[in-house]
Protein backbone atom coordinates (compact mmCIF):
# COMPACT_ATOMS: atom_id res chain seq x y z
CA UNK A 1 0.00 0.00 0.00
CA UNK A 2 2.93 2.26 0.69
CA UNK A 3 4.71 1.45 -2.55
CA UNK A 4 4.31 5.08 -3.47
CA UNK A 5 7.15 5.92 -1.12
CA UNK A 6 9.59 4.63 -3.69
CA UNK A 7 7.98 6.81 -6.29
CA UNK A 8 8.18 9.81 -4.03
CA UNK A 9 11.90 9.14 -3.65
CA UNK A 10 12.20 9.44 -7.42
CA UNK A 11 10.15 12.61 -7.36
CA UNK A 12 12.30 13.99 -4.58
CA UNK A 13 15.43 13.29 -6.57
CA UNK A 14 13.92 15.26 -9.40
CA UNK A 15 13.37 18.13 -7.04
CA UNK A 16 9.67 18.46 -7.64
CA UNK A 17 8.11 16.90 -4.60
CA UNK A 18 4.85 18.61 -3.89
CA UNK A 19 4.38 19.75 -7.45
CA UNK A 20 4.00 16.87 -9.83
CA UNK A 21 3.09 17.80 -13.35
CA UNK A 22 3.54 15.02 -15.90
CA UNK A 23 3.28 17.46 -18.77
CA UNK A 24 6.35 19.40 -17.74
CA UNK A 25 9.25 18.80 -20.14
CA UNK A 26 12.93 19.57 -19.86
CA UNK A 27 14.00 22.63 -21.83
CA UNK A 28 16.01 20.64 -24.36
CA UNK A 29 13.64 17.73 -24.57
CA UNK A 30 10.58 17.62 -26.79
CA UNK A 31 9.18 14.57 -25.04
CA UNK A 32 6.83 15.38 -22.15
CA UNK A 33 8.28 14.05 -18.92
CA UNK A 34 6.16 11.31 -17.46
CA UNK A 35 6.86 10.11 -13.97
CA UNK A 36 6.45 6.40 -13.83
CA UNK A 37 4.74 4.52 -11.05
CA UNK A 38 4.38 0.82 -10.50
CA UNK A 39 1.27 0.78 -8.34
CA UNK A 40 -1.17 1.18 -11.18
CA UNK A 41 -4.69 2.10 -10.19
CA UNK A 42 -3.75 3.20 -6.72
CA UNK A 43 -4.49 6.54 -5.09
CA UNK A 44 -2.62 8.00 -2.13
CA UNK A 45 -2.03 11.23 -0.28
CA UNK A 46 1.07 13.08 0.78
CA UNK A 47 1.11 15.97 3.24
CA UNK A 48 3.67 18.74 3.49
CA UNK A 49 4.26 22.09 5.21
CA UNK A 50 2.68 20.59 8.31
CA UNK A 51 2.64 22.89 11.34
CA UNK A 52 1.45 22.02 14.83
CA UNK A 53 1.16 25.03 17.16
CA UNK A 54 -0.49 24.87 20.56
CA UNK A 55 -3.81 26.72 20.69
CA UNK A 56 -5.85 27.71 23.70
CA UNK A 57 -9.59 27.15 23.52
CA UNK A 58 -10.35 28.23 27.11
CA UNK A 59 -8.52 30.40 29.59
CA UNK A 60 -9.05 32.76 32.53
CA UNK A 61 -6.65 34.62 34.77
CA UNK A 62 -7.37 34.64 38.50
CA UNK A 63 -6.03 36.86 41.27
CA UNK A 64 -6.29 36.10 44.96
CA UNK A 65 -6.43 39.22 47.12
CA UNK A 66 -8.41 37.75 49.99
CA UNK A 67 -5.53 37.67 52.46
CA UNK A 68 -5.30 33.89 52.64
CA UNK A 69 -4.69 30.93 50.36
CA UNK A 70 -7.66 29.77 48.29
CA UNK A 71 -8.30 26.20 47.23
CA UNK A 72 -10.96 26.45 44.57
CA UNK A 73 -12.32 25.23 41.28
CA UNK A 74 -10.98 27.62 38.68
CA UNK A 75 -13.31 27.80 35.71
CA UNK A 76 -12.10 28.52 32.21
CA UNK A 77 -14.72 29.74 29.77
CA UNK A 78 -14.73 29.12 26.07
CA UNK A 79 -12.62 31.48 23.98
CA UNK A 80 -12.12 29.82 20.62
CA UNK A 81 -13.15 26.70 18.76
CA UNK A 82 -10.79 24.49 16.79
CA UNK A 83 -12.23 22.51 13.91
CA UNK A 84 -11.08 19.61 11.79
CA UNK A 85 -11.69 19.90 8.07
CA UNK A 86 -10.28 19.29 4.63
CA UNK A 87 -10.47 21.88 1.88
CA UNK A 88 -9.73 21.15 -1.76
CA UNK A 89 -8.02 23.96 -3.67
CA UNK A 90 -7.65 22.14 -6.98
CA UNK A 91 -8.70 18.89 -8.55
CA UNK A 92 -11.46 16.49 -7.74
CA UNK A 93 -12.87 14.70 -4.75
CA UNK A 94 -10.73 13.64 -1.82
CA UNK A 95 -11.11 11.40 1.19
CA UNK A 96 -11.07 13.64 4.22
CA UNK A 97 -10.32 10.68 6.49
CA UNK A 98 -7.31 9.77 4.35
CA UNK A 99 -5.94 13.32 4.57
CA UNK A 100 -6.38 13.40 8.36
CA UNK A 101 -4.76 9.95 8.57
CA UNK A 102 -1.76 11.29 6.68
CA UNK A 103 -1.52 14.25 9.09
CA UNK A 104 -1.64 11.74 11.95
CA UNK A 105 1.20 9.78 10.41
CA UNK A 106 3.23 12.96 9.93
CA UNK A 107 2.81 14.21 13.47
CA UNK A 108 2.38 11.02 15.48
CA UNK A 109 -0.58 12.64 17.20
CA UNK A 110 -4.06 11.34 17.78
CA UNK A 111 -6.17 13.71 15.69
CA UNK A 112 -9.90 14.29 15.49
CA UNK A 113 -11.90 13.36 12.43
CA UNK A 114 -12.92 15.89 9.82
CA UNK A 115 -16.12 17.66 10.84
CA UNK A 116 -15.43 17.59 14.56
CA UNK A 117 -14.71 20.61 16.73
CA UNK A 118 -13.55 21.38 20.25
CA UNK A 119 -16.04 21.86 23.05
CA UNK A 120 -17.51 25.23 23.94
CA UNK A 121 -18.47 24.16 27.47
CA UNK A 122 -16.56 25.73 30.33
CA UNK A 123 -14.04 23.61 32.20
CA UNK A 124 -13.03 23.60 35.85
CA UNK A 125 -9.60 22.97 37.35
CA UNK A 126 -9.02 22.39 41.06
CA UNK A 127 -5.96 24.20 42.36
CA UNK A 128 -4.57 26.19 45.26
CA UNK A 129 -3.68 29.87 44.95
CA UNK A 130 -1.73 31.76 47.65
CA UNK A 131 -2.64 35.31 48.59
CA UNK A 132 -1.34 37.96 46.22
CA UNK A 133 -0.69 35.50 43.37
CA UNK A 134 -2.08 35.00 39.89
CA UNK A 135 -3.07 31.76 38.19
CA UNK A 136 -4.30 30.88 34.72
CA UNK A 137 -6.84 28.08 34.25
CA UNK A 138 -6.67 26.81 30.69
CA UNK A 139 -7.59 24.19 28.13
CA UNK A 140 -5.94 23.83 24.75
CA UNK A 141 -5.05 21.49 21.94
CA UNK A 142 -2.32 21.05 19.39
CA UNK A 143 -3.72 22.32 16.10
CA UNK A 144 -2.29 20.54 13.07
CA UNK A 145 -2.48 22.15 9.64
CA UNK A 146 -0.89 20.98 6.41
CA UNK A 147 -1.12 20.99 2.66
CA UNK A 148 -1.83 17.75 0.85
CA UNK A 149 -1.46 16.33 -2.62
CA UNK A 150 -3.52 13.43 -3.86
CA UNK A 151 -1.65 11.20 -6.28
CA UNK A 152 -3.02 8.66 -8.69
CA UNK A 153 -1.05 6.04 -10.58
CA UNK A 154 -2.95 5.62 -13.79
CA UNK A 155 -3.44 2.39 -15.67
CA UNK A 156 -0.57 3.28 -18.01
CA UNK A 157 1.85 3.58 -15.09
CA UNK A 158 1.99 7.38 -15.19
CA UNK A 159 1.78 9.48 -12.05
CA UNK A 160 -0.99 12.06 -11.84
CA UNK A 161 -1.76 14.70 -9.27
CA UNK A 162 -5.51 14.48 -8.92
CA UNK A 163 -6.12 17.01 -6.14
CA UNK A 164 -4.42 19.45 -3.79
CA UNK A 165 -5.64 21.28 -0.75
CA UNK A 166 -5.26 21.79 2.96
CA UNK A 167 -6.23 19.74 5.96
CA UNK A 168 -6.48 20.72 9.57
CA UNK A 169 -7.30 18.93 12.77
CA UNK A 170 -6.54 19.02 16.47
CA UNK A 171 -5.12 16.69 19.09
CA UNK A 172 -6.34 15.59 22.50
CA UNK A 173 -7.16 18.49 24.80
CA UNK A 174 -4.98 19.44 27.75
CA UNK A 175 -6.49 21.14 30.80
CA UNK A 176 -4.52 22.69 33.62
CA UNK A 177 -3.67 25.57 35.93
CA UNK A 178 -0.44 27.55 35.74
CA UNK A 179 0.73 30.00 38.38
CA UNK A 180 1.99 33.24 36.83
CA UNK A 181 4.95 33.44 39.22
CA UNK A 182 6.17 29.93 38.47
CA UNK A 183 8.03 28.63 35.43
CA UNK A 184 6.29 26.51 32.80
CA UNK A 185 8.07 23.98 30.57
CA UNK A 186 9.19 25.56 27.30
CA UNK A 187 6.84 24.84 24.42
CA UNK A 188 4.12 23.48 26.67
CA UNK A 189 0.43 24.40 26.75
CA UNK A 190 1.07 25.81 30.24
CA UNK A 191 3.76 28.09 28.81
CA UNK A 192 1.33 29.34 26.14
CA UNK A 193 -1.31 29.97 28.81
CA UNK A 194 1.21 31.92 30.89
CA UNK A 195 2.36 33.99 27.90
CA UNK A 196 -1.19 34.67 26.80
CA UNK A 197 -2.88 35.49 30.08
CA UNK A 198 -0.39 36.36 32.81
CA UNK B 1 -13.83 5.03 3.04
CA UNK B 2 -15.44 8.24 4.07
CA UNK B 3 -15.59 11.18 1.77
CA UNK B 4 -16.02 14.69 3.00
CA UNK B 5 -15.12 18.19 2.13
CA UNK B 6 -15.03 21.35 4.15
CA UNK B 7 -17.30 24.04 2.94
CA UNK B 8 -16.75 27.74 3.44
CA UNK B 9 -18.62 29.60 6.17
CA UNK B 10 -21.37 30.16 3.70
CA UNK B 11 -21.89 28.99 0.19
CA UNK B 12 -22.19 31.77 -2.26
CA UNK B 13 -24.82 31.66 -4.93
CA UNK B 14 -23.82 33.04 -8.26
CA UNK B 15 -24.92 36.55 -8.90
CA UNK B 16 -25.85 38.22 -12.10
CA UNK B 17 -25.14 41.76 -13.11
CA UNK B 18 -28.61 42.75 -11.97
CA UNK B 19 -27.85 41.80 -8.37
CA UNK B 20 -28.09 44.93 -6.26
CA UNK B 21 -24.95 45.82 -4.33
CA UNK B 22 -24.94 44.79 -0.69
CA UNK B 23 -24.46 48.34 0.42
CA UNK B 24 -27.93 49.17 -0.81
CA UNK B 25 -29.73 46.07 0.29
CA UNK B 26 -31.26 44.58 3.42
CA UNK B 27 -29.48 42.69 6.18
CA UNK B 28 -29.79 39.27 4.56
CA UNK B 29 -28.58 40.23 1.07
CA UNK B 30 -24.86 39.73 1.70
CA UNK B 31 -24.09 36.03 1.64
CA UNK B 32 -20.98 35.94 3.79
CA UNK B 33 -17.97 34.36 2.13
CA UNK B 34 -15.09 35.68 4.19
CA UNK B 35 -14.57 38.05 7.09
CA UNK B 36 -11.38 39.91 7.91
CA UNK B 37 -10.85 41.59 11.26
CA UNK B 38 -8.25 44.24 11.99
CA UNK B 39 -6.08 44.22 15.09
CA UNK B 40 -8.41 44.87 18.04
CA UNK B 41 -8.05 48.14 19.92
CA UNK B 42 -8.71 48.12 23.67
CA UNK B 43 -11.27 50.62 24.90
CA UNK B 44 -11.27 49.83 28.61
CA UNK B 45 -12.00 47.33 31.32
CA UNK B 46 -15.58 46.35 32.13
CA UNK B 47 -16.95 44.13 34.87
CA UNK B 48 -19.17 41.27 33.79
CA UNK B 49 -20.01 40.03 37.27
CA UNK B 50 -19.33 41.08 40.87
CA UNK B 51 -20.48 39.27 44.01
CA UNK B 52 -19.64 39.27 47.67
CA UNK B 53 -19.49 37.02 50.71
CA UNK B 54 -18.99 37.99 54.34
CA UNK B 55 -18.20 36.51 57.74
CA UNK B 56 -21.69 34.97 57.95
CA UNK B 57 -21.22 33.11 54.71
CA UNK B 58 -20.67 29.35 54.75
CA UNK B 59 -19.33 27.24 51.89
CA UNK B 60 -22.09 26.06 49.61
CA UNK B 61 -24.09 29.26 49.86
CA UNK B 62 -24.48 31.41 46.79
CA UNK B 63 -22.62 34.75 47.00
CA UNK B 64 -24.67 37.95 46.93
CA UNK B 65 -24.67 39.40 43.43
CA UNK B 66 -23.62 43.05 43.26
CA UNK B 67 -23.39 43.41 39.50
CA UNK B 68 -24.53 41.19 36.66
CA UNK B 69 -23.58 42.45 33.25
CA UNK B 70 -22.83 39.68 30.71
CA UNK B 71 -20.91 40.94 27.69
CA UNK B 72 -22.46 40.24 24.28
CA UNK B 73 -20.25 40.89 21.25
CA UNK B 74 -21.95 43.06 18.66
CA UNK B 75 -21.36 44.70 15.31
CA UNK B 76 -21.99 48.29 14.32
CA UNK B 77 -22.38 48.50 10.55
CA UNK B 78 -20.64 51.35 8.79
CA UNK B 79 -21.05 50.49 5.10
CA UNK B 80 -23.82 48.11 4.11
CA UNK B 81 -24.74 45.28 6.41
CA UNK B 82 -24.82 41.51 6.64
CA UNK B 83 -26.44 38.98 8.91
CA UNK B 84 -24.74 39.50 12.30
CA UNK B 85 -24.94 35.87 13.41
CA UNK B 86 -23.45 34.72 10.12
CA UNK B 87 -20.62 37.23 10.38
CA UNK B 88 -19.85 36.30 14.00
CA UNK B 89 -19.74 32.63 12.99
CA UNK B 90 -17.25 33.50 10.25
CA UNK B 91 -15.14 35.50 12.72
CA UNK B 92 -15.12 32.50 15.05
CA UNK B 93 -13.92 30.29 12.20
CA UNK B 94 -10.92 32.49 11.39
CA UNK B 95 -7.47 31.01 12.17
CA UNK B 96 -6.91 33.46 15.03
CA UNK B 97 -10.44 34.30 16.01
CA UNK B 98 -11.68 37.01 18.30
CA UNK B 99 -14.23 35.86 20.88
CA UNK B 100 -17.79 35.96 19.59
CA UNK B 101 -19.67 34.30 22.43
CA UNK B 102 -21.51 35.92 25.33
CA UNK B 103 -19.28 36.38 28.35
CA UNK B 104 -21.25 35.38 31.46
CA UNK B 105 -19.10 34.90 34.57
CA UNK B 106 -21.74 34.38 37.25
CA UNK B 107 -20.88 30.72 37.73
CA UNK B 108 -17.11 31.25 37.54
CA UNK B 109 -17.18 33.89 40.28
CA UNK B 110 -19.47 31.79 42.49
CA UNK B 111 -17.23 28.73 42.14
CA UNK B 112 -14.11 30.75 42.81
CA UNK B 113 -15.53 32.29 45.98
CA UNK B 114 -16.24 28.79 47.29
CA UNK B 115 -12.47 28.60 47.74
CA UNK B 116 -12.45 31.30 50.42
CA UNK B 117 -11.83 29.63 53.78
CA UNK B 118 -13.86 31.35 56.49
CA UNK B 119 -13.83 35.02 55.41
CA UNK B 120 -12.97 37.37 58.26
CA UNK B 121 -14.94 40.19 56.69
CA UNK B 122 -16.39 41.10 53.33
CA UNK B 123 -14.74 39.54 50.29
CA UNK B 124 -15.66 40.72 46.81
CA UNK B 125 -15.29 38.40 43.84
CA UNK B 126 -15.20 39.93 40.39
CA UNK B 127 -14.93 39.07 36.72
CA UNK B 128 -13.82 41.62 34.17
CA UNK B 129 -12.81 41.74 30.54
CA UNK B 130 -11.02 44.24 28.35
CA UNK B 131 -13.49 45.62 25.85
CA UNK B 132 -11.99 45.87 22.36
CA UNK B 133 -13.18 47.10 18.99
CA UNK B 134 -11.94 45.83 15.64
CA UNK B 135 -12.77 46.96 12.13
CA UNK B 136 -14.14 44.14 10.04
CA UNK B 137 -14.58 43.67 6.32
CA UNK B 138 -17.06 41.16 4.97
CA UNK B 139 -16.61 39.75 1.48
CA UNK B 140 -20.01 38.83 0.08
CA UNK B 141 -20.68 36.11 -2.48
CA UNK B 142 -21.58 38.71 -5.10
CA UNK B 143 -18.13 40.32 -4.71
CA UNK B 144 -19.52 43.25 -2.77
CA UNK B 145 -18.01 44.24 0.57
CA UNK B 146 -19.64 45.50 3.70
CA UNK B 147 -17.79 47.06 6.61
CA UNK B 148 -18.42 47.41 10.27
CA UNK B 149 -16.91 47.49 13.72
CA UNK B 150 -16.89 44.47 15.98
CA UNK B 151 -17.14 45.14 19.69
CA UNK B 152 -15.96 42.19 21.73
CA UNK B 153 -13.86 41.21 24.72
CA UNK B 154 -10.39 39.91 25.51
CA UNK B 155 -8.23 39.20 28.57
CA UNK B 156 -10.75 37.73 31.02
CA UNK B 157 -9.65 38.59 34.54
CA UNK B 158 -11.23 37.10 37.65
CA UNK B 159 -10.31 37.55 41.25
CA UNK B 160 -11.29 38.16 44.82
CA UNK B 161 -10.29 40.97 47.17
CA UNK B 162 -10.72 41.45 50.87
CA UNK B 163 -12.50 44.66 51.78
CA UNK B 164 -10.46 44.85 55.01
CA UNK B 165 -7.48 46.41 53.24
CA UNK B 166 -6.56 47.79 49.81
CA UNK B 167 -5.17 45.31 47.27
CA UNK B 168 -1.41 44.93 47.08
CA UNK B 169 0.52 47.03 44.53
CA UNK B 170 0.89 43.94 42.33
CA UNK B 171 -2.87 43.52 42.08
CA UNK B 172 -4.54 43.97 38.68
CA UNK B 173 -6.57 47.02 37.70
CA UNK B 174 -9.76 45.01 38.11
CA UNK B 175 -8.93 44.23 41.75
CA UNK B 176 -8.31 47.90 42.50
CA UNK B 177 -11.57 48.90 40.82
CA UNK B 178 -13.52 46.15 42.54
CA UNK B 179 -12.18 47.31 45.91
CA UNK B 180 -12.88 50.98 45.16
CA UNK B 181 -16.27 50.38 43.63
CA UNK B 182 -17.81 47.56 45.64
CA UNK B 183 -16.15 47.52 49.08
CA UNK B 184 -16.75 51.08 50.19
CA UNK B 185 -20.47 50.82 50.83
CA UNK B 186 -20.10 47.86 53.17
CA UNK B 187 -17.06 48.93 55.17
Amino acid sequence: MRSHSAILCVITSLGILGFVDPTVAAADDVTPMVIACDNRGETWYDTHNVVRPNKLTHYERYYNGTGSTMSASFSALHQATLTASVTVTSGGSVSASAVIAELKADTGLSLSASGSSTSSSSVGVSASLPNGKYLVAYRGNVQVTGSFTKYYCNTSGGLNTSATGTGKSFGVNETGAQRCDLAAPSGSMAALAKTTAC
Amino acid sequence: MAFGLAIPSATGCGSGSDTPPSTASGPSRCVVEHVKTAVPVPTGMVFTHVAQIDAEWVPGQQPRTLLEQPFSPSITWQQGRADEREVLAAVAANPNPLPTGIRDDRRSVAEFLQGVDQPQGVVVGYAAVTEVVANLTVDCADAAQVRGELRTWLAPDLGAVSCARPPEPSAPEAADKAFAGFCVADE
